[in-house]
Formats: structure tokens, sequence, C-alpha cells
């Protein structure tokens, strides 16, 4: 069953150039235990896309359900915060705060009802982090170690939806395949539906479903 | 959460937290020292208006003289502390003891409790120092009530008396009353006082009535000379008046009436000690200036830097805020949270810039103080080219600024009257007195008037201009006496079977003691002056010879200012001392 449904998405937005129309009627439907990768060129409306998907921001026209619930009619921030995980290019982990600490952050904002350290340890080691590192300031890792930390960041919470935008954007060949592996991992051992935007074409061909984003218009491959 | 995330932020980025910090600080501190160096400078220029004490002299430039009525008139509606007035030789007489005399106005009148003339009354007496007249000295009368007149206590504020008990009794006078004392002179005149001390007798060795009130000398010669001058027509020269004045206004109106009074630069020099002021004020307009200056650039400017770093720290923090709202934090939360952290920051460096500036404000003040007030505090003796520079009449002022609201100042300002005695001032050397009292004791068992002795002088170089037919028509003539003292060792010291011996005194140093006794005093030559009772000797000491003759000071006052002695080697001190000018 569907647990995130795209309908008809159109989203447009005005520039100095003029006005972009980012989403055409994108329509899409995402399950769990699946890994879907979306392709496109830059300035295609890929991050457009992850933004709606992730309720920062809202469809000119069109619905996104999620569970059938459209993301209009609920709260957004708390959707974010139970049922997102998001993972970026740039890692964004925050430098004055341990690597534990990172991880903790997302569950003090779900207001995750456990142990909260305990929680965040456990999503470290599962991403491959020593537990000696577990207190070295973010910085001080290397940048796929930053990238298996938001990884863990993502996951703390036991979201449903994974969202990576670029997530081997920064990394070497190898941190990208062991990223990609932990992504894979979460699809099909953990059950998550993984949604990562990518460039790169090692990284689709390790998803179920290839998307294609064209000009603002989805094709799926 | 907010603040949970606020702080661990502000402690987890000590350096950002510093630099915010630093620079808030940095801003307040700045505005907050210049702000309190600029209310302290303004309260040290209001101080400095309300409170400082010029000092104007007056000296005559020309051949003109400078009479002492229009002298009066200077300060006649003006606030004088205190004043100095010596008087030059005169055609006239000076004004005095007896002749003291003033013409209310109707005003006066009624505003006196109490009006007693000459007849019911008892005689007064002008003194600087109630505990120089012996019978205060020894004990025999003391000060029931008020203050008294005393060296460091006169007031100089305006006429002043203390009064004998019964007197107060009789007329039910009390501290702070306004007295009149009517005098006939040709028609009646008065004289105005204020009641600062009543008197006890604790030994009634006189008639009760002899008991006499006493006035400040000052008083005595000038709030009531100038008066009787001005009325009675006699001209009287002053050959330098000194005039202690209180504050600007007071300052400013003396000189408008000085120059209303003709006491322009061609007849008389006109020296004010307001450079000493006028050095204190800019300087201080200055210091004022600058803080306000300072205060309104870094007000203006550090607003500025301030808003741009704050807008420049928000914008660093992009990528927080992007990660925070994709983890589910409302855009509220986390503005709220940026906002408190920035708020945290900011009331620290409040309190620390306040803190500080309060400090530094501290050490402005001190360096402002020790650099800049010092110099201008330095004494600011009058310039006062061939005035006779050996009486001093100074001002210092010691200006401070301070943060606090405490005011700093001390202030010395010496004016004759107030000179604290020391052991060259004749008459005030307690241990002299006390040695030729003692020494007396046997005349004052036969009953004679216990005069004590309170002065000593040096008559060798005496110069008196008065003739005997003059001094015989005098008004004193039959009605005062003045008595004295001589050395044991002097020619003219008193055989041990005369009660007491005559002497008249003339121009002519020590020659001018002509025994009395057994002369023609019309075949004397050298008879002028006034006539001088020795009733006693003394042993020589440091302070008189065998060619001094000790007098009354009350005694020696009326002499001088009678016979307007004044000579270089001879003159009077405003104290109530005579001084033995040393050899130049």
């Amino acid at each position: 069953m569907a647990i995130l449904e795209l309908k008809h998405l159109s989203y447009d937005y005005i520039t100095k150039a003029g006005k972009v129309h980012a989403l055409k009627n994108a329509t899409a439907s995402f399950e769990t235990g699946k890994v879907y990768a979306i392709v496109g060129r830059s300035g295609s409306g890929k991050s457009t896309l992850m933004s709606l998907m992730a309720g920062l921001d809202v469809p000119k026209d069109g619905d996104i359900l999620y569970h059938g619930e459209n993301l209009r009619d609920i709260d957004r921030d708390k959707f974010r915060r139970e049922h997102i995980g998001m993972i970026f290019q740039s890692y964004y982990l925050l430098p004055q705060l341990t690597a534990v600490e990172n991880v903790e952050l997302s569950l003090e904002l779900a207001k995750y009802k456990g142990d909260k350290r305990k929680r965040a340890e456990e999503m470290l080691t599962l991403v491959g982090i020593k537990k000696e590192q577990f207190k070295k300031r973010s910085t001080q890792f290397s940048g796929g170690e930053q990238q298996r930390i938001a990884v863990a960041r993502a996951i703390a919470t036991d979201p449903e939806i994974i969202l990576a935008d670029e997530p081997t954007g920064n990394l070497d060949n190898e941190n990208s395949m062991n990223v990609v592996s932990i992504l894979v991992d979460l699809a099909h051992k953990y059950n998550k539906c993984v949604i990562v935007i990518t460039h790169a074409s090692e990284v689709a061909e390790k998803a179920d479903v290839v998307f294609k984003m064209d000009d603002g218009i989805l094709i799926i491959q | 959460m907010i603040l949970k995330f606020a702080i661990r932020n502000i402690i987890r980025l000590p350096w950002r937290t510093l630099l915010y910090i630093m620079v808030t600080l940095c801003i307040v501190l700045a505005i907050t020292a210049s702000l309190f160096v600029y209310r302290a400078c303004e309260n040290a220029v209001s101080e400095l208006d309300e409170q400082y004490i010029f000092v104007a002299s007056v000296v005559p430039s020309g051949q003109e003289p400078i009479l002492l009525s229009r002298m009066g008139a200077c300060f006649e509606h003006t606030e004088v502390l205190a004043y100095n007035i010596t008087m030059a030789e005169a055609n006239g007489r000076v004004p005095s003891g007896r002749n003291m005399k003033k013409m209310p106005s109707l005003d006066d009148r009624e505003e006196a409790d109490v009006l007693w003339s000459h007849d019911e009354g008892i005689p007064f007496l002008a003194v600087e120092n109630l505990s120089l007249v012996p019978s205060f000295f020894d004990g025999r009368c003391t000060i029931g009530e008020g203050t008294g007149i005393t060296a460091s206590g006169y007031s100089g504020e305006e006429s002043e008396i203390v009064i004998p008990w019964w007197l107060a009794e009789q007329y039910d006078i009390s501290i702070g009353d306004t007295i009149i004392k009517r005098y006939e002179y040709g028609r009646y005149t008065f004289f105005e006082a204020k009641v600062v001390g009543i008197y006890e007798a604790n030994v009634h060795t006189f008639r009760e009535h002899d008991y006499p009130a006493y006035i400040p000398l000052a008083i005595a010669e000038m709030d009531l000379g100038y008066t009787i001058v001005r009325y009675m027509h006699e001209t009287v020269a002053v050959q330098r008046a000194d005039f202690v004045l209180n504050g600007r206004e007071a300052f400013e109106e003396f000189v408008l009436t000085a120059k209303a009074n003709g006491f322009d630069f061609q007849k008389a020099k006109i020296v004010f000690n307001n450079s000493t002021y006028d050095s204190l004020s800019s300087e201080l307009n200055n210091i004022h200036m600058i803080a306000l200056l300072v205060c309104i650039v870094v007000l203006t400017v550090g607003l500025g830097i301030l808003i741009f770093f704050t807008v420049y720290l928000c914008h660093t923090r992009t990528k927080e805020r992007t990660l925070l709202i994709s983890l589910g934090m409302t855009k509220r939360k986390v503005n709220g949270m940026i906002a408190f952290e920035l708020m945290l920051m900011f009331i620290i460096s409040l309190f620390l810039g306040i803190f500080g500036g309060y400090l530094a404000a501290d050490g402005i003040c001190s360096y402002v103080n020790a650099s800049v007030l010092s110099r201008a505090d330095a004494s600011d003796a009058i310039q006062n080219e061939g005035i006779d520079r050996n009486e001093p009449l100074f001002q210092n002022m010691n200006l401070q600024i301070s943060v606090s609201s405490k005011k700093e100042r001390s202030e010395s300002v010496a004016v004759n009257y107030n000179l604290k005695a020391t052991e060259h001032e004749i008459g005030v050397s307690r241990h002299t007195y006390q040695f030729v009292g003692t020494e007396l004791e046997g005349l004052l068992n036969r009953e004679w008037i216990p005069i004590h002795i309170v002065g000593v002088t040096n008559f060798d170089e005496m110069n008196v201009s008065i003739d005997f037919e003059t001094f015989q028509h005098t008004s004193d003539y039959n009605d005062f006496a003045i008595y004295g003292y001589v050395s044991e060792n002097s020619p003219y010291a008193p055989k041990e079977d005369e009660l007491y011996t005559t002497y008249f005194i003339n121009g002519c140093a020590r020659d001018a003691f002509v025994r009395i006794d057994g002369q023609n005093i019309e075949s004397a030559e050298s008879l002028s002056q006034t006539k001088i009772y020795i009733i006693g000797t003394y042993k020589d000491n440091d302070y008189c010879s065998e060619n001094d003759i000790l007098l009354r000071m009350e005694d020696y006052h009326r002499l001088y200012s009678e016979h307007s002695v004044t000579t270089d080697a001879f003159y009077f001190e405003r104290i109530g001392s005579v001084y033995i000018k040393e050899e130049s």
C-alpha cells in the first residue's frame, strides 16, 4: 500500500528571469520497503519535490497524501518530527554538538519518550560509528562518517520515510557505497520508504524504482 | 527546550559568544562611562556656580582716595561673606566704637524685636574673639546659649552680638532675635544686630549692668562705619579692601555695583580671583562637552555596529535554521531560540558594560582630577602688584569630579578674620598672657579695675598725627581712659607706692612716654596723642620687653582707629591681634 502519494503536483516560483515552473503535474506513489531514486539534471525540480514531500512547503496545485491524509490538513512540523527522516548533501551536523548529541537532537525535538542517549548510541552503532567516537564533536569526523551520523539522526525517531537529498554528493566512491548500502538496508531490512535524490548513476542502480525529473515533469523509468 | 538550546549554544560556541559580548560590552561601556563623566561634570559645574567663593580686592590706583562711604555702598545689596578694609591716613576720623551709628530704614525698625537705648543698656564692645576677653578667658563668664563670637565661629554674614544674661532676661531676648541699640549723636542713630550668644557670669565682681555686649570688630567698623561717614559727610580714605563674595551672582553684582560707584580702573584697581573660576569652569565645560560628544558618537555608531553584527550572526546560522526546521522545529521556536540567545548575551554585556563603565568613569574622573583640575586648583593669589603682599588674602578651591552622587569637595578659604592664632600673634599667646596675668594678681587684689592683658604692641615706631588740642577736644578725653602696663625694667615703670601713673604718649618712640605726675602738661611740647594710665608692670618675655606697653585689645583698637594710626611697621589685623612686624 502506498505510504506517500503525489497527485498532480504543480509548483512554480518567481525569479528575476521570470516565472519558473518547477513541477508540472507530477504524480507518483511511494511504498515502504523500497528504495526510490529521483534523478535528473540540475534545476529540473528534484529539490522542490523533496521540499514538498517533507512538508516544508505546500504545492500550488495537487496534493500529497500520507497514508491517505492530505499534508495540507495535518501539522506538517509534527509530520516531519515523527514520520520523516532527512539527509542532506552537506550533512547539516551542528558543530557545537557531539556525534551522539546531534542524533539526540532529533529525539529531543520529537519528544522521544525512551532513553534518548541509549537510542542515539544504538543508531550510531547501526551506521558503523565506533563507541569511542560518540562524544567527539561532529567537525572531528570525516565526510563519510559525518554523513553516517546524519543518517543515524534521520532514522533515530524511526520514521517511515527517509528523504535523502544527494546523500553521496560530497563523498568518495567507497563512502558513497557505504551510505547507499545503509539506505538500501533501511528499506529492505527495516521496511522504510527511502527516497533518494541523486545525480549518481551507481546510486540509482541500487534503487528499486527510478524516477526521472525533466523540466518539472516526473517520469517513472 | 528553547532555553536549553540557547544556553547550550552560548556555552558551546564560546568565540561567537565572546565576540558578541565584547562588541556589545564595549559600546555599553563607552556610553555608560561618558554618561557618568557627563553627570559628574554637570554636578561639578553646578556646584562651582553655587559655591565658589570669589575674592575681590580694591586699591586706589591714583592720587584720588577711595572713600569708605562709597566702598560700603558696594556691598550694601551684595552677599559679602567677609571683608577686610585697611583705612588710609585720613583727614577726618575713622568711625569707631562710640561713634558707630547706623541710620535704620523704616523696615529695620519694624523688624526689630527689641530696642534699647544707650542709657538703659550697657556699652557694647567690638571684639573678634570672646575667648580673648579676660572674663571669658579665666572662666568668670561663659556662653550660656548660642555660639558666641569666636575667631573661627563668626560667620560674617550679618551683624551679630553676644549679650549678657541679665539683658536677655530683662528684655526677653532669645538667640536669633534682632536687637537695636540706640545712640544719641546729634540725632538718634541705631545699631542693629542679631543675637548669636547669651553669656553668664559666675562671679559678680562688677556691677551687674557693667557687663558689656560684644559685637564682631568687622561689623563695628564697616557695617556701621560707612553709614556714619555717609550721613555725617566725613571723608575716610581706604587703603585697601578685600571682599569675600559668595557665589557667582554675588560676584557679578559686586562688580556692577563697584563700577556704578566709580571704581573703575582709573580710580581704583579692582582685582578679582575669578581666574580660578574661569579656569575650572572652562576645563569642566570642555570635559563635559567631550563626554557628551563621545556618548552621542558611540550611541550612533555603536548602535549601527550592533545591528549589523546581530544581523550578520543571524545570517551565519541559516544552515542551523534549515536543519532545525527540517527536524520538525517550528520557525517560531527557531527564531525564539536565536532571539533568546542574543538577549541573554546582550543582558550579560549590559551588566558588565555598566559596571565597567562605572569603573572606567571613576578612572577618568581620577585622571581629570589629577591632571586637569589640579592645575586649575592651584592657589590663585590675587595679582596685586604694588599692594602690600605681606598680608595675602587668597582663595583656594579644590574641586573634584566624581561619579558617585557624593560630592567630594574641599575648600579652604583663608581670610584675615579667621586666621588661626600663632605664637607670634601677640594677644593670642596664652602662656604669655597667663604669665603676665599671674604677676599682676596683686593689683587685682587692690580692687583696681581688673584689666587683663590681651594685646601687646611695640610703640617705638608709632607715628600719630593728632595734636594735643585736638585730643583734648575728642569726646573720649574725659570719658575714656586707656590703661596699660609697662615692663618692670622700663624707666617709666610706676613706683611701688603709686597706685597708678599716667603718661602721655607722643610720636617719638620710647621717649614719648612722659610721666605726667608733677609736670605741667601745657609746658610739655611733646604732649600729644592720648593718655595712657600705667597701672602695673610685667616681666620681660618673648613677646614684650621694656619698650612695650600692654594694652587691652579694645583700647588698642580704639587708639588705632580714632587716631588713624597706620604705618608700615604698625598695623592692624582683623583677627583682633596685633602683629609685631618683622624687620625687612
